[in-house]
């Protein structure tokens, strides 16, 4: 039998930082992953897919604002979804390589196969031949990452009714489709096939999407789909769903609405990947949501077990995953942690994109009694204006006063690169002032920090927001 | 194209020489089950036409099937999207053209006259039939694309009755008695090139031509996974449906399934399937 000192499961962005950071630190670390490739959901059915196709149906989107009335670009009818992700076979290759090397490089072994957790210490690997060898672990780390959750009354037959982990399996663009649910997934899809001219309609029990987002920020989202010829469809509550056995997906709502769709998208929260892995055999629970419970350094009940990623809850993003392994990893192996990152960005690859760091001008309402949030709108900016940008918004939310930076939040195309500006703002604890006294490229997007800032100045003189 | 050595030396040499030529020349023709195309016309003759029980004759027939696609693509109904599966027809054709086209195919499609090898050709739609209900269920279980996955199943072996069908009619032109086993192993020897040059050649998708082509070396395809998903559902169709079902270790030992990452667990619920297979097999074949 084969002795490590970590036995890493699952080898998502979580799963891989606890095992290079372990390996690093002179570990002896095994990864076992059941997929052919190492890189989990995150490169093979979620965030690396969905980005693709997103850039392709930008990109389509882009050009056809920025061209004007000199090109026309439209959608082929007969466009084949897989035809927009030609790159993405290669963008897969090239993350599982990078992927592969690196846990190579760092002398990390990797097994394919499916785990389960036999005794304490102790992980039995499933092979597809039928073996089924085993691990004897001093340390573990679960990282086997989330799969959508299937709710009662909704038949996905990833045929007609899709989840997230197939919708990308569809060979041509259907003509409409219907997305249940208003969270990250659900905005990502709706607006990205909205964009490719399929007819969109978003379905769901809030009145907004993104309900954790800065309502300025959604209602850009929500008029962007509507002038795609999409809608939200929004404090519905859904009775039945059904393929009516030849040609439509009929929703059926509890007023009793009918919304027919040719196909329709289930994206209704991801669950828990802990299928087959019998933590209940070393001592472990779920929680009523059906997680791992963990403490801040990701371990869990049983001392030398952790749980990183998805399985753990939220925030349930990529970037943190990474984080929480890495922290695992150091907490397991006795080293040095650094202080937990505070400010963790957010950021959504709708289109348009948005994103957020620190507080929200609600959140700095409620605790500082009042803020000043600075506007820039991107048709205001000259690179908006030469790049036909103009849907974009970045807000500074400061304090009362308007001296301190208390968040930011963008919407508009580059939002997810351009909120890691604000961030570093935030962590050195820069005064609004220092957006207006340094100087900006010309013309760039990031200008709208400056311009924001002046409308943070010019508000002073006015009694701040309650 | 031409045929393997082995086909041509056990046919009658002038019935050999009219296949390749047939082959050759592309005039080789899918007709169609008789029971079907009556069942079909019966279907589009009623008042209230039952279009789902329409549909589903059409989706489980391979030669329905591949006409419905053929005409479906057609300069007759020039469809705005190039149709690539028989659920995308069903959608975007609407009503009158579904019971449109299916009886044009019933009613203008040549009928199987295969006298003698009747319970081969019913045999050969059913292993379709079986094929196409499992590749639909290993799409589901590895999110690959559930409608290509159910038609490549349906028309991975659609060169086998062509042949069949060209077979008996040229002994018949030849006034030859066809010998049994040379027209079965004929019929089987080039059944995947004559499938992918058929489907090929009335314009339904290149991805399809490729998995008929390389069903049974899966291995050569370019998309490696599509033949494979093929070649497994063939696999178990054959264990499922087979009157001397080919054993189980044949299949737990396939190489789809290192391809496909199916463990012991997943074959076991495909095994589950098989008594599903066999009554909607049974059901309508």
């Amino acid at each position: 039998m084969s002795a490590y000192d970590l036995v890493v499961i699952g080898s998502g962005p979580a799963g891989q930082k606890a095992a290079i950071q372990a390996a690093k630190g002179g570990a002896t670390v095994l990864v076992v992953e059941c997929e052919p490739h190492v890189g989990g959901a995150c490169v093979h059915h979620g965030t690396v897919p969905s980005k693709a196709l997103r850039e392709t149906a930008l990109s389509l989107n882009s050009f056809q604002r920025r061209s004007g009335a000199v090109f026309e670009v439209n959608v082929r009818d007969d466009l084949q979804v897989s035809s927009l992700m030609l790159r993405l076979d290669a963008v897969i290759r090239a993350h599982e390589r990078y992927i592969s090397d690196q846990l190579r490089r760092n002398g990390v072994d990797v097994w394919r196969g499916r785990a389960r957790l036999v005794a304490p210490m102790s992980v039995e690997v499933a092979e597809i031949g039928g073996a089924r060898p085993r691990a004897e672990a001093k340390n573990i780390v679960i990282a086997t990452g989330s799969i959508p959750r299937t709710p009662p009354g909704i038949p996905i037959d990833h045929e007609h009714i899709l989840d997230s982990d197939s919708i990308l399996s569809m060979r041509y663009l259907p003509a409409s489709l219907a997305v249940l649910g208003a969270g990250v997934i659900a905005s990502e899809y709706a607006s990205i096939f909205a964009a490719l001219g399929v007819k969109v309609v978003m379905i769901d029990q809030s009145s907004k999407p993104l309900g954790f987002f800065d309502p300025e920020l959604t209602t850009r989202f929500v008029k962007y789909l509507e002038s795609c010829g999409g809608r939200f469809r929004g404090e519905s509550r859904i009775a039945k769903v059904e393929w009516d056995g030849l040609s439509e997906v009929v929703t059926e709502l509890a007023t009793g609405e009918t919304v027919r769709t040719e196909k329709l998208l289930c994206a209704l929260g991801r669950v828990a990947n802990l299928e087959g892995l019998d933590i209940e055999a070393i001592g472990l629970s779920r929680t009523g949501r059906g997680l791992i419970e963990v403490d801040a350094h990701c371990q869990t009940a049983v001392p030398h077990v952790y749980a990183v990623g998805d399985v753990i809850g939220p925030p349930s993003l990529a970037a943190t995953a990474m984080e929480q392994g890495r922290r695992a990893a150091r907490h397991a192996f006795g080293l040095p942690l650094p202080s937990a990152a505070e400010m963790i960005p957010l950021g959504i690859y709708t289109i348009p994109e948005m994103a957020s760091v620190g507080l929200s001008e609600q959140e700095a309402i409620a605790a500082n009694g009042g803020a000043i949030v600075g506007r820039a709108r991107f048709e205001e900016l000259a690179r908006g204006q030469i790049a036909a940008i103009e849907d974009g918004l970045l807000k500074l939310v400061t304090d009362p006063a308007g001296r301190r930076l208390l968040g930011v939040q963008i919407v508009g195309e580059g939002a997810t690169e351009l909120v890691h500006v604000g961030q570093m703002a935030l962590l050195a604890q820069l005064e609004v002032e220092s957006f207006v006294d340094n100087i900006f490229n010309f013309p760039t997007l990031a200008e709208a920090y400056r311009v924001a800032a002046l409308d943070v100045v010019r508000q002073r003189r006015e009694p701040a927001r309650v | 194209m031409a045929l393997g050595d082995t086909t041509v030396a056990t046919l009658p040499e002038k019935v050999a020489v009219m296949l390749r030529e047939r082959i050759d020349q592309g005039t080789l023709e899918l007709p169609v089950l008789p029971e079907v195309a009556a069942q079909v016309v019966a279907a589009t003759g009623r008042e209230e036409c039952d279009l789902r029980a329409l549909a589903d004759l059409v989706r489980r027939d391979q030669a329905m099937a591949t006409h419905f696609l053929r005409v479906a693509n057609s300069a007759l109904y020039l469809p705005k999207t190039k149709i690539v599966s028989l659920q995308q027809a069903l959608s975007r054709l609407g009503t009158s053209a579904i019971r449109e086209i299916a009886l044009l195919i019933s009613v203008k499609t040549r009928t199987f006259q295969v006298r003698g090898y009747e319970r081969q050709l019913k045999e050969q739609f059913r292993h379709s039939l079986g094929a196409a209900l499992f590749a639909q269920e290993i799409a589901r279980m590895r999110r690959h694309n559930v409608e290509e996955a159910f038609l490549s199943g349906l028309l991975h072996d659609v060169g086998r009755p062509v042949l069949l069908q060209a077979l008996v009619d040229l002994h018949k032109a030849s006034g030859l008695s066809p010998e049994s086993e040379a027209v079965e192993a004929a019929a089987s020897a080039d059944h995947a090139p004559v499938g992918a040059a058929l489907v090929t050649k009335w314009a339904l998708p290149t991805s399809l031509a490729e998995t008929i082509r390389f069903h049974h070396t899966p291995d050569r395809a370019s998309d490696i996974k599509g033949s494979m998903m093929a070649a497994l559902a063939d696999e178990l169709a054959h264990h499922t449906l087979d009157a001397e079902p080919r054993e189980e270790a044949l299949l737990r030992a396939h190489p789809a399934l290192d391809t496909l990452n199916l463990y012991p667990a997943d074959v076991d619920k495909l095994l589950d399937l098989r008594q599903r297979v066999v009554d909607m097999v049974a059901s309508i074949a």
